[in-house]
C-alpha cells in the first residue's frame, strides 16, 4: 500500500465509522494472522424470538431493535468476535417485495447501529448484503444500473452506521457479486468478503447460476474482494469437501459458514438436523483447509458459536 | 427432400434446449406450414426439448440462465400454437391452480412448472408468489381445479403448505382437489407428512404426476 492509498484508507475509515476510532487492525489483517470467530444464524434466532413466516426480518431493526441487539449480544457472549448486521435483505429492490423499499436507508443504518452498540470497539461489525433476489439481464429483467443504485444505497447506509467490513453473502451469481464488490470498492476501502452458496452435483459444486468453484472464487478475487468463501446451502459435512476445493483455488483468506444440516419439519416448526456437537466435529478440517473466518449459517445458534470458541481456544 | 417430421421435432427440441427463441419460432411456423398439428408438434418438439432441460437442470448439467432461455424459447413457440391448440384442444387436460406459498417470493421453479403444464394441455391459473392461505381457499372455491399446486423455495415457508392443506380440510374443500407440492427444500417424505397427494422433484415429473392424477381422479 502506498502513502496515498493509506491516506485514503484512513480517511474512509474515519468518515465511515463516525465517532469510532480506527481499529488497530482491519478484519483482513487479523484474518491473515489467525482465525476469526463469526456469529451463527440471525434468521434462525429471530424465528425463535417470534418472527413469523412472511415477516421481513430486516423490519425488526426498526420495530424491535432491542431483540435484534439481544441476538448480537448472545453471539458476542458465546465468543463471536465478528457479527453480521440484520440487513441480509436490505436492498431497496429486495425490500420492494414487502413494500418497504423507501425505508431501505433507514433499515440499514439502524441495523448497523444496533450491531455496533451491541458489541465493543474490539469486535468487528460486518455489514450484511444478501442477493438482490432478481436475475440480471439478459436472463432475467434486472438492469445493471438498478442493481448498482440499490447496492450503493445499502452500502452507504451500512458505512454510515459504523460497520468495519462488508459481506456479500449467499451469492449465486458471480456477476452480481462482482458488481457488488466494484460498487463497494468505489465507496470504501474497508475489507470486503464475498461468500457464495453452492449446490452439489455429480460433476461437482456449482452455484444456481452455474458458476464453478474456481470461476466464482477467482472471479471474486479479480473483482477486488479481500476475503472469499461460502455459506448456506450445505451442511457442515458436505461443505467440508467444498472448502477443500476453495482452498485449492483461493489466494485470499477463506470464510465459511455451513448450515446445521438439512431442515426438517417438527410440529409445524422448521428444525435443523445437526447438533452443535456434530457440526463441531467437522470444523478442524475447515481450519486445516485454510478457513480463517468461521461461524455458522441457517440453523446454528449461540451454542454452535460457543463450541467453536472452545475448539479455537484448544487449538491456539 | 420431403419434409421429415422426426428430424423437425429434433431440431425444435434442440432449439428449446439451446434457448434459441428465434429458431424455435421459425421451426414452429414451419411445422404448422407443413401440416403438423399443434398438439403433435408441441409434444414431440418443444416439450420433449423442455423435458431434456428439466433433467439436465436437476443433474447440474444446465443452470438457471440456460433454463430461463429455454423456457422463453418454448413459450415463444407455444404462442404460435395457441390459436390451433384452443381450437382443437377443446378438452383441456385438466385445471391447475398454482402458487408460491405465503412468505415466499420465489417463482422461477413454479413458472417452469407452469410452462410445462400448459405445454401438456393443462389450463393453469397462476396465483403468483407470497399467496395468502385465504387466497388459495377462495381460488379453489371459485375455479374448482382438479389440482392445486403449492410451491416453496425457503425451508422457513414450508410449514405454510401444511396450513393451506389444513385450511382446505376445515373448509370442506380437501376432497374435491388433488394437491401436489414441490420446490427446492420439499421432499416426498415432507409431502406425505403434511397430507399432500403428490410430490414432484422437478417440472418434468410434475407434468407426469399431474397427468396421472387427473386420469385417476
Amino acid at each position: 500500500m502506498n502513502d496515498i492509498d493509506y491516506l485514503v484508507d484512513l480517511q474512509v475509515n474515519v468518515i465511515s465509522k463516525g465517532d469510532d476510532t480506527v481499529k488497530a487492525k482491519t478484519l483482513l489483517e487479523v484474518a491473515q494472522e489467525r482465525t476469526v470467530l463469526f456469529d451463527g444464524g440471525m434468521g434462525t434466532m429471530l424465528f425463535e424470538k417470534g418472527l413469523k413466516q412472511g415477516d421481513t426480518p430486516e423490519l425488526w431493526n426498526l420495530n424491535y431493535p432491542e431483540i435484534v441487539g439481544d441476538v448480537h449480544r448472545e453471539y458476542i457472549k458465546a465468543g463471536a468476535e465478528a457479527i453480521l448486521t440484520n440487513t441480509f435483505g436490505g436492498t431497496s429492490i429486495k425490500l420492494t417485495d414487502s413494500g418497504l423499499h423507501d425505508r431501505a436507508a433507514e433499515i440499514n443504518l439502524t441495523g448497523a447501529r444496533i450491531a455496533r452498540s451491541a458489541c465493543s470497539d474490539e469486535n468487528y461489525v460486518i455489514g450484511d448484503i444478501g442477493p438482490i433476489g432478481k436475475i440480471l439481464e439478459p436472463y432475467g429483467d434486472l438492469k445493471e444500473a438498478d442493481l448498482v443504485a440499490s447496492l450503493k444505497e445499502q452500502i452507504k447506509s451500512l458505512l454510515e452506521g459504523g460497520v468495519d467490513a462488508l459481506i456479500f453473502e449467499t451469492q449465486i451469481d458471480l456477476r452480481e457479486a462482482a458488481i457488488g464488490v466494484q460498487v463497494a470498492r468505489n465507496i470504501t476501502s474497508l475489507p470486503i468478503i464475498v461468500s457464495f452458496t453452492f449446490n452439489k452435483f455429480k460433476r461437482g459444486f456449482f452455484t444456481l447460476m452455474g458458476n464453478s468453484v474456481q470461476d466464482a472464487i477467482q472471479g471474486a478475487e479479480n473483482a477486488g474482494a479481500d476475503i472469499v468463501g461460502t455459506n448456506c446451502g450445505l451442511d457442515s459435512h458436505v461443505m467440508k469437501d467444498l472448502v477443500k476445493e476453495i482452498n485449492a483455488v483461493a489466494s485470499l483468506p477463506i470464510y465459511a459458514k455451513a448450515n446445521a444440516g438439512s431442515p426438517e419439519l417438527v410440529d409445524g416448526n422448521v428444525r435443523y438436523a445437526q447438533s452443535a456437537d456434530e457440526y463441531i466435529k467437522d470444523m478442524p478440517e475447515y481450519l486445516n483447509s485454510g478457513v480463517r473466518l468461521i461461524g455458522g449459517c441457517c440453523g446454528t445458534n449461540p451454542a454452535f458459536v460457543m463450541a467453536l470458541n472452545q475448539l479455537l481456544s484448544k487449538r491456539n | 427432400m420431403a419434409f421429415d417430421k422426426q428430424v423437425h421435432y429434433e431440431l425444435a427440441a434442440n432449439s428449446v434446449i439451446d434457448g434459441n427463441q428465434e429458431r424455435a419460432v421459425e421451426l414452429t411456423q414451419e411445422a404448422l406450414d407443413n401440416g403438423i398439428t399443434a398438439k403433435e408438434f408441441l409434444d414431440n418438439g418443444l416439450i420433449s426439448g423442455m423435458d431434456v432441460v428439466g433433467a439436465r437442470f436437476r443433474d447440474g448439467d444446465m443452470f438457471l440462465p440456460e433454463v430461463l432461455l429455454a423456457a422463453r424459447a418454448m413459450k415463444a413457440g407455444m404462442e404460435l400454437l395457441k390459436p390451433e391448440l384452443s381450437k382443437t384442444n377443446a378438452k383441456s387436460a385438466g385445471k391447475v391452480v398454482i402458487g408460491t406459498v405465503n412468505g415466499d417470493l420465489h417463482d422461477v421453479g413454479k413458472n417452469i412448472v407452469i410452462y410445462m403444464l400448459e405445454g401438456a394441455g393443462f389450463t393453469v391459473i397462476d396465483l403468483g408468489v407470497n399467496v395468502a392461505m385465504e387466497t388459495f381457499i377462495s381460488e379453489v372455491k371459485q375455479h374448482k381445479p382438479d389440482i392445486l399446486g403449492l410451491s416453496a423455495f425457503l425451508t422457513t415457508t414450508m410449514p405454510a403448505m401444511e396450513k393451506v392443506i389444513e385450511s382446505l380440510q376445515e373448509n370442506q374443500l380437501r376432497k374435491q382437489v388433488k394437491i401436489i407440492v414441490g420446490g427446492a427444500p420439499v421432499t416426498e417424505c415432507f409431502a406425505n407428512e403434511i397430507g399432500a397427494d403428490a410430490f414432484a422433484e422437478d417440472a418434468g415429473t410434475a407434468v407426469i404426476v399431474c397427468k396421472k392424477m387427473t386420469k385417476n381422479g
